[in-house]
Parts: structure tokens; sequence; C-alpha cells
């Protein structure tokens, strides 16, 4: 049975010049990281460009690499500050809801109350102040625990909690009406 | 026990909180109704937002492998750029320095002066003013003259 070498031994062998370990890196993480940047901006349509754009910089600052965190915090908080950047740039205009998402559970009999639903919740998320955003992605769909959250957003776990707090208290108020 | 906090009940819905913890938090709320709607409440927000999924998109690798490695070619064509451009310098500098030394002679040939030059030199800076007598003595003082000493008045 093949074990899969773990992330820090593949940033060893990118920093080494080896290019296929970035094909691996890359490969391991992209879903989790569009979609993460997909929720940040609201949008998927510039998702993927962010994506590419964070596993370029991966390769660039590989020799400097120093896994004293984990890989997946260090990779988060460069997409993070992209997404910012990204924001900044793109035009408000929403994509629309055919490329940027999907259904998470089976639709039912009515697709388009699903996909009236799936609208709702972007809304509310994209509606939440930037760091709670960043604070409830990273809890509720990349599954980090306070610690990470914290060593992505660059501020203490309690800063996170109270974050946390807030961010589900606001999300809970938008989405009160929405039916099981 | 007392009421449990937000972030506990936020914690008990994502299966995240320590076993121990956990058994505590749910025995309180199978005697508290008030704390057992508010982890109704958080559930449901939790379910609506798990609503929201990403579908996978294409594989980025292949591009992904292409940038860095136009970044690596355009960063390793720099390198060189530079490197030859300091020892551009540095030869120019050094050749210029070699050259300097052996054209110096020939510029500006070096002979000791003659008895001739010096006439012609002080003649061009017409030092002969110096040789008429002046009120002042100073003349007397640059050309290390000595005068006379004053007839002593008996």
């Amino acid at each position: 049975m093949s074990t899969e070498p773990p992330d820090e031994k593949l940033m060893a062998d990118l920093a080494a010049g080896d290019m296929a370990a970035l094909g691996a890196l890359v490969r391991r993480h992209q879903d989790a990281l569009v979609a993460f940047a997909a929720r940040m901006l609201g949008r998927r349509d510039l998702a993927e460009d962010v994506a590419q754009e964070a596993f370029v910089h991966v390769h660039r600052a590989a020799r400097r690499y120093r896994p004293e965190a984990k890989f997946t915090t260090w990779l988060y908080r460069i997409a993070a500050n992209l997404c910012r950047d990204a924001q900044r740039r793109a035009s408000r205009a929403p994509a629309s809801l055919d490329e940027e998402t999907a259904p998470g559970r089976d639709p039912g009999p009515d697709p388009l109350e699903a996909r009236e639903r799936i609208e709702r919740v972007r809304r509310a998320v994209a509606a939440l102040p930037e760091r709670q955003r960043l604070a409830v992605t990273l809890h509720r769909y990349q599954g980090l625990s306070h610690r990470e959250i914290a060593q992505v957003a660059e501020c203490s776990e309690s800063a996170v909690e109270s974050l946390l707090v807030r961010a589900y208290a606001a999300l809970r108020q938008a989405l009160a009406d929405l039916k099981e | 026990m007392k009421h449990a906090s937000d972030l506990e009940l936020i914690e008990l819905v994502a299966g995240r909180l320590p076993a121990d913890r956990q058994e505590a938090v749910e025995a309180h709320l199978a005697a508290c109704d008030e704390c057992s709607r508010r982890r109704d409440a958080v559930r449901q927000t939790w379910d609506a937002l798990g609503d929201w999924q990403i579908p996978a998109g294409r594989d980025l690798a292949p591009a992904v492998q292409a940038a860095a490695a136009r970044e690596a070619a355009a960063s390793s064509r720099r390198l060189p750029l530079l490197l030859r451009l300091a020892a551009s310098i540095l030869i120019a500098v050094g050749a210029g320095h070699v050259a300097g030394r052996l054209a110096a002679p020939a510029l500006h040939p070096v002979r000791p002066a003659t008895a001739a030059d010096e006439e012609a030199a002080a003649e061009s800076l017409s030092l002969g003013v110096l040789e008429q007598v002046s009120p002042t003595g100073l003349p007397e003082t640059l050309l290390g003259v000595e005068e006379p000493p004053d007839e002593e008045v008996s």
C-alpha cells in the first residue's frame, strides 16, 4: 500500500526544483482552495484565477517556506490576501448562479427553490464583514480549528471565537426564514 | 450547569466539541428548553450554509506548472543579464585604469627643468618686479635678500 507524501515533503521537493511536486500539491488542494476563494469572493468566475495565482505564489516562495505552521493554513493565508486584492480590483457585478453554485443536497422536487436558497446563503455570507466571512468560511466549509483560523487571519484564538459567534448570529438572522 | 455558550452550541452542531464537554452540554440541553431551542437555531443555520456547495472545476496543475516554469525561466534570464552588466562595468573600469597608467608618460613627459626653463617661467610670471626696491620690504622677505644692517647713529 502506497502512502501519499505529506505536504511538507512535497514543499521540500519543490524547493529542490521538482515541478512534479508542485503538480501534486495543486491536485491535492485545488478543489478546496477554489471553493474557499469562491465563497470569499461570492463568485465562482474569479475563484480559479485566485487559486492558480496562490499556487504560483507557493512555487515562488518554496525555498523560503519553513514548515512551522501547517501547509494548508499558509496556503489559505496566501489565498485570503489574493481574494482581498481581487475583490478590490473586480467590479461588484454578481456572477450568474449557473456558473458559481451547485446545490449541496438533492435539490428535491423544486430546483428553482433550491437555487433561491443557495442564492440567499451566498448573499448572507457576502454581506458579512470580511474578517467574519473569513472565519466562518474556514470554520464551516474548510473545517479548520480555531487555532488554524487564527493563523490564517493572523489574530488571536479569542478574536476568532468572537468573529465566529458574531458571524453565525448574523447568518442565523439572515437565514432564519429558510425552510428546513 | 449554567447555560451553554453560543460558541459551545456552534461547536456541538459542528461535531467538534471534546467528548467530555459534548456529554455535559447534551445533558444540559436535555433539561433546558431555552438552550435546546438555541441549539436548533444554530443547526438550522449550519444546514442552510451546507446547501451552498462549489462544484469542482478544471485541473489547475498544468496552468500552474506552466506559469511557474515561465517565471523561473524569466528569473534565470534576469540573473545572467545582471551578471553580464556587472562584468562589463568591472572590465570597463579596469581597462580604463590600465590605459590611463600606460598613456600618462606619453601625454605628460617628465624631464628635469633646465636653467632656460626656470628663466622662461620667471619671465612669464613677471618675477622681475620683485627685484625692484619696494618701500614695504616684502620682496626682500620673499626673495631672502638680506638688508644691510642699519648704520648706528652715533
